[in-house]
């Protein structure tokens, strides 16, 4: 490789990996709590817990019934249920069918005896996610993290054209720490980086997919959605909604095999003002991750529609899993972790790498104060 | 320090590990979203890799360093010691 191409490598390593680390850190740091919400929000008691753990699960509709009784005045917007915790049913109720996601209030119901059990995403773990999603600077905070992320895939591909001219000499993992400190810091910045790169690129990449969400969601509703709604164009929102136990019942007659994971009411941003959208998954862990929309009419419970997601919407729900490490039980969360950590080694060594760098080529001071740092 | 001197394939002794890592790496991670059971396994061995293969490397420094110690000069264990040799 010539001088002038590594130097170029070396300037697009150096500037994208600068500009993204400080993001690239807020990132690390909030995404390792992040991997075991579900077991930090059990201990600080924001987990709901089931009441009964046996017995006949209760109907939709009176799971709904006493959503709306927990909320007298506010609408249901969804009804969702977790694969993981058979025991609870969600409610996300707010002021309006289409109102703002932050106001929402999501509450988990016993499945079997309908009984509030608390509310959900709430305590010091929504602090960290909000700031891991979008810095608390809604859709273009989440943006600006995904065109960081996009920076951080950058600097992972330029490190991999680096490793080369830095390690041609040098046996797989060797350290030289003995050399002096940048030298083997040096060493494992690149060892540490090569290893981890599949991982990262994987997290990184599905962490930017993943801030496109609502973009993808728009462009679905725009698109798909508004076709399989046309046939009903100009229908007025439901005067009185149908019972949710017949639209379980027909959304499953539709959709045979499949289970329920989540229902959107009418007018909500998931499906047209007149209808019902059931999304169905399946019951493996990549088929539980892709879900088909079954739309049902508003009033009578007919089932209108039924199409697969289009492409990008799958694989916005396939990259889901990839960037949270929560699909392989507990050893690949703490690996998940493990990673992370790494990953702040990566970049807090890239950091020093480059602070070192500038001060051995800054000219000394009158008193030589600056060693040279030998390489 | 440094590698054996095989010239023929340089390519391979530089990235030969790391793609083989990030080959496992990409199939552990798609094992477990494919096959639950059997994929989880995968996952927890080849994902875990990386975090293996620097555990090995740090342990291996730190019992190098203690070697070099070990075979410390005269003067060096006089130094950190004060005993006289």
């Amino acid at each position: 490789m010539k001088a002038r191409t590594v130097r170029i490598w070396s300037a697009v390593h150096t500037w994208t990996s600068l500009i993204s680390s400080l993001f690239l850190f807020l990132l690390c740091l909030t995404g390792l709590p992040l991997i075991f919400h579900h077991e930090i929000d059990e201990l600080l008691g924001y987990a709901p817990q089931p009441e009964v753990h046996a017995g006949e699960k209760a109907t939709t509709q009176r799971i709904a019934n006493s959503a709306l009784a927990a909320d007298p005045g506010r609408v249901l917007q969804y009804i969702s249920w977790d694969k993981d915790e058979p025991g609870i049913v969600f409610a996300f109720t707010n002021s309006a069918p289409n109102g703002e996601p932050d106001k929402a209030t999501v509450r988990a119901f016993d499945a079997v005896t309908t009984k509030v059990l608390g509310p959900v995403g709430v305590g010091p773990m929504l602090i960290v996610l909000k700031l891991h999603v979008d810095m608390f600077a809604g859709q273009p905070g989440k943006l600006f993290l995904g065109g960081m992320g996009l920076l951080f895939a950058l600097a992972i591909v330029s490190g991999v054209v680096l490793y080369w001219p830095f390690t041609r000499r040098l046996r797989f993992a060797t350290i030289r720490d003995s050399a002096s400190r940048r030298v083997g810091w040096l060493d494992w910045h690149n060892l540490i980086g090569v290893v981890t790169i599949a991982w990262a690129l994987v997290v990184g990449l599905t962490g930017v997919v993943n801030t496109w969400a609502e973009l993808m969601l728009n462009q679905w509703k725009a698109n798909e959605l508004a076709v399989m709604v046309a046939p009903f164009a100009g229908k007025p929102p439901p005067t009185h909604l149908a019972s949710l136990d017949v639209i379980v019942d027909r959304a499953k007659e539709t959709a045979p095999g499949m289970d329920m994971a989540f229902i959107a009411f009418p007018g909500t941003p998931f499906t047209s003002s007149h209808h019902f959208a059931v999304f169905m998954r399946g019951d493996t862990p990549l088929t539980a991750r892709l879900l088909k929309p079954v739309l049902l009419d508003g009033e009578t419970g007919e089932v209108a529609d039924s199409r697969a997601l289009p492409v990008y919407l799958q694989a916005l729900l396939i990259s889901q899993p990839l960037h949270f490490g929560d699909y392989g039980g507990m050893p690949l969360k703490i690996i998940w972790a493990a990673l992370d950590v790494l990953t702040m080694i990566v970049i807090g060594s890239g950091l020093y790498l480059w602070v070192a760098g500038r001060r051995k080529r800054a000219p000394a001071g009158p008193y030589g104060a600056r060693a040279a740092v030998p390489s | 320090m440094h590698g054996p001197p095989d010239r023929s394939r340089p390519w391979l002794r530089v990235f030969g590990v790391p793609l083989l890592q990030g080959v496992l790496t990409t199939i552990g991670l798609l094992a477990a979203l494919i096959w639950a059971d059997i994929g989880k396994y995968i996952a927890w061995v080849t994902v875990g890799a990386p975090v293996a293969i620097v555990c090995w490397v740090w342990l291996r420094r730190r019992l190098e360093k203690r070697r070099q110690k070990g075979r410390a000069s005269p003067q060096w264990i006089s130094r950190h010691t004060g005993l006289e040799l």
